[in-house]
């Protein structure tokens, strides 16, 4: 849970005035454009660096300050790994497994069998997308309660990339547990999340449950018999493309009255069409 | 404690070159102990004992790395007591390795039997034993502090792969190489002291590792306060200027790196006042270690290569001359310091007359070791490393003792052994494969601020 958070970096303003809440059971994607924040986002969330405003509380404690007990119900894979070079997969694991009381031993092995993980190959000998597979292990091996990826597909081939996401759809059926993940695939977090934050500019354009967002933002198709009005003004408009008796627009913040308003106002049929997440993303950057 | 036994395993026997030395080391330890305490008369044991300790230490190499890159990325955030576990660990580490030579001192100096021939007073025995503990106790702890230090310097040298590195790393090696030549002169004992400086430096490594990030967001905030990082901000940013070629190859800046060296060698050079040899040998150290940043090459001239339409010869020959250009400047530097020092300590003339081939081919043999290095460090190179730095220790510590012809001898063989890397070098880049000389996967740096 975050409120009032800000980060800056030097006269650079990254996040701005962020509040949000995480609940068990809430798969959150974060959505973004490079350099957009999400990263920080995220280490705001685990403490790594201090906030400039505002704070956030991880399972009830000031993130910068959280208890050895708090640390064992968190798992976090960072955007680049930081395996150990020297290592071979079985003994990465067992040092990261080492720290943690309920590191899950049976689950890793079944995960290294699924993946085709090789444990004892050498990790300076793997690929960018094995070492990822490896890096997402050191973060599930203990069963944590808040799951925090950043960018974790990026590397994965397809394939990788489906079970992965079926893990983590099973990290988070059984209802307790959180996972926050950025990425810039948008139709994995549209699979997946069932909340998305879209950072724009340092603020959080949007948070929200997907459907919420299909519906709060739509394509218009205003169909009239006669021309347009000149004077038409579509509030809320983040695109408009007219033509003289036809109009498209993508217009956030939809609702029914809206659209009653807008019909009468422009004399035209209305047609709504959903938008994908990705179409979304793309008319909120426009 | 289960993570702290585990990182202990992986320091020692985690990686698959390093755990054959540390194997070699405990059971070169364990023999010259069980020697000593069968009162072996064997000549070589104590010499036996520390290679077998210098082994031990090298095999443990894994630790500064490991509790660098842990430290610095999110696991010591993330991992429950990350910090505490990885400083104990890297203090049990120290304590691990120079634990062999209290045993080994112990039991050759304290418990020696007296022989039956020799009718001894059984106080003067008593206090003979108590003295000769408490001088191995000293030396112990003497090289408990020595190996602090090492691993500090391991650390700067694999984490902090640039001149301000290495700059901090020759510092280090200058004091830590001033403070035992001193004690070895002096020949005291002084347990308390040793125990207070070992107190003292594991005690500021404790406050500055656990605290680390409160440090830094301290250093931000004051840095904010002063607005410091607006000031830089303005400051207009300094150009490099060269030839593409050494700007790639990271040579175009020889006087940064030759300016880094004279700090530390002028403070190593009070060690010449009654250990001239070991004074000459820390120069050749600073000239081979320069000279090594060669080892670099392979992995940058990807770039060049790419961007040149020069062939795998060409592309060496380029290099060589661009490393040459640049150690050259460097070795000028370093010549003209002990020629300095040397005159202003009163050296004898065949000390600097003998330092300067010594030093000529410590920048050569460094520079084509470096070059050697096409497939990153393998136990090849290791070991020639290794060969040519106590080559070049032997040359050093016996200039003033050795025979002349002895001396010129091993110089010949130094720079045979030199034009034979050359050879090597050449060879292997007319086949570089950058496949397998990729830069180091890049480190994530942003600490826990």
């Amino acid at each position: 849970m975050a409120s009032g958070l800000g980060k800056s970096f030097g006269a650079r303003a990254v996040l701005n005035d962020l509040s949000f809440s995480v609940g068990p059971g809430e798969v959150v994607g974060v959505l973004g454009k490079n350099g957009a924040g999400k990263t920080t986002l995220l280490e705001l969330i685990l403490g790594f660096t201090p906030a400039n405003t505002g704070g956030v509380q991880v399972f009830g404690h000031e993130s910068r300050r959280l208890p050895a007990e708090v640390k064992t119900r968190i798992g976090f894979v960072p955007q680049q790994d930081e395996l150990l070079d020297q290592l071979c997969v079985a003994d990465q694991l067992r040092l990261i497994g080492s720290f943690y009381p309920r590191w899950d031993d049976e689950f890793v092995a079944s995960l290294c069998e699924k993946w085709q993980v090789d444990r004892e190959a050498r990790i300076k000998r793997m690929s960018v997308g094995e070492r990822q597979k490896l890096s997402i292990l050191t973060a599930l091996g203990h069963r944590p309660d808040l799951l925090i990826l950043d960018e974790p597909v990026a590397s994965l081939d397809p394939v990788a990339r489906r079970l992965f996401l079926e893990e983590l759809v099973e990290v988070a059926a059984d209802g307790r547990r959180a996972v926050v993940f950025s990425s810039h695939i948008v139709s994995d977090i549209e699979r997946l999340a069932n909340r998305i934050w879209i950072l724009k500019n340092g603020r959080l354009e949007w948070q929200g449950d997907l459907d919420s967002l299909k519906e709060s933002i739509v394509r218009v198709h205003l169909h009239a018999t006669a021309e347009l009005p000149a004077s038409l003004d579509i509030p809320n408009a983040l695109s408009v493309r007219r033509e003289t008796r036809h109009a498209v627009a993508v217009v956030r913040d939809w609702t029914q009255e809206f659209q009653a308003k807008l019909a009468s106002e422009a004399r035209a049929a209305i047609e709504v069409e959903a938008l994908a997440l990705e179409d979304i993303f793309l008319e909120l950057h426009r | 404690m289960r993570s702290i036994a585990r990182l202990l395993y992986l320091y020692f026997f985690g990686a698959a070159g390093l755990r054959w030395l540390s194997a070699g080391g405990i059971a070169t330890l364990v023999g010259t102990i069980t020697a000593a305490a069968c009162d072996s008369q064997w000549l070589p044991l104590p010499f036996v004992s520390i290679v077998g300790l210098g082994a031990l230490f090298a095999g443990s190499a894994l630790m500064p790395v490991t509790v660098g890159r842990m430290a610095r990325g999110s696991w010591a955030v993330v991992l429950p007591y990350a910090r505490l576990k990885l400083l104990v660990s890297a203090f049990l580490t120290v304590l691990l390795v120079s634990l062999p030579m209290l045993g080994y001192l112990v039991t050759n100096m304290g418990l020696a039997k007296v022989p039956p021939n020799l009718h001894l007073d059984p106080a003067i025995v008593a206090r003979l034993r108590a003295e000769n503990l408490t001088l191995a106790e000293a030396s112990w702890l003497g090289t408990f502090n020595l190996f602090t230090w090492l691993y500090l310097i391991v650390w700067m040298v694999t984490n902090q792969r640039t001149a301000g590195g290495l700059f901090r790393a020759l510092l280090l090696l200058a004091l830590i190489l001033y403070t035992p030549t001193r004690d070895i002169a002096k020949l005291d004992a002084r347990v308390t002291e040793y125990a207070m400086q070992a107190i003292g430096t594991w005690g500021v490594f404790a406050v500055l590792f656990l605290w680390w990030p409160r440090w830094r967001a301290l250093g931000s905030h004051v840095i904010g306060l002063l607005g410091l990082s607006q000031r830089q901000a303005q400051l207009p940013r300094a150009r490099i200027a060269g030839r593409a070629t050494d700007l790639v190859l990271g040579t175009a800046r020889p006087w940064l790196m030759a300016a880094a060296q004279v700090l530390p060698v002028l403070l190593a050079a009070r060690i010449s006042n009654y250990f001239p040899g070991g004074w000459l040998y820390c120069l050749v150290l600073f000239s081979v270690s320069s000279a090594a940043t060669a080892g670099q090459a392979a992995v940058r001239s990807r770039a060049l290569w790419l961007r040149t339409g020069w062939s795998r010869a060409e592309l060496y020959r380029h290099v060589e001359w661009s490393f040459w250009h640049h150690n050259f400047i460097v070795l000028a530097v370093l010549l003209a310091v002990m020629v300095g020092v040397g005159i202003y300590f009163e050296l004898s003339p065949r000390l600097l007359a003998l330092g300067v081939p010594l030093l000529v081919l410590g920048t050569t043999l460094g520079t084509y070791l470096g070059l050697m290095v096409t497939r990153g460090m393998r136990w090849p190179e290791t070991a020639l490393g290794v060969a040519v730095m106590l080559a070049l220790m032997a040359g050093a510590v016996l200039t003033d003792r050795a025979q002349l012809t002895q001396l010129v001898a091993l110089l010949t063989g130094l720079a045979v052994l030199a034009l034979v890397l050359r050879a090597v070098a050449r060879r292997r880049w007319d086949h570089i494969d950058w496949t397998a000389s990729r830069p180091e996967r890049a480190i994530r740096v942003r600490a826990a601020a």
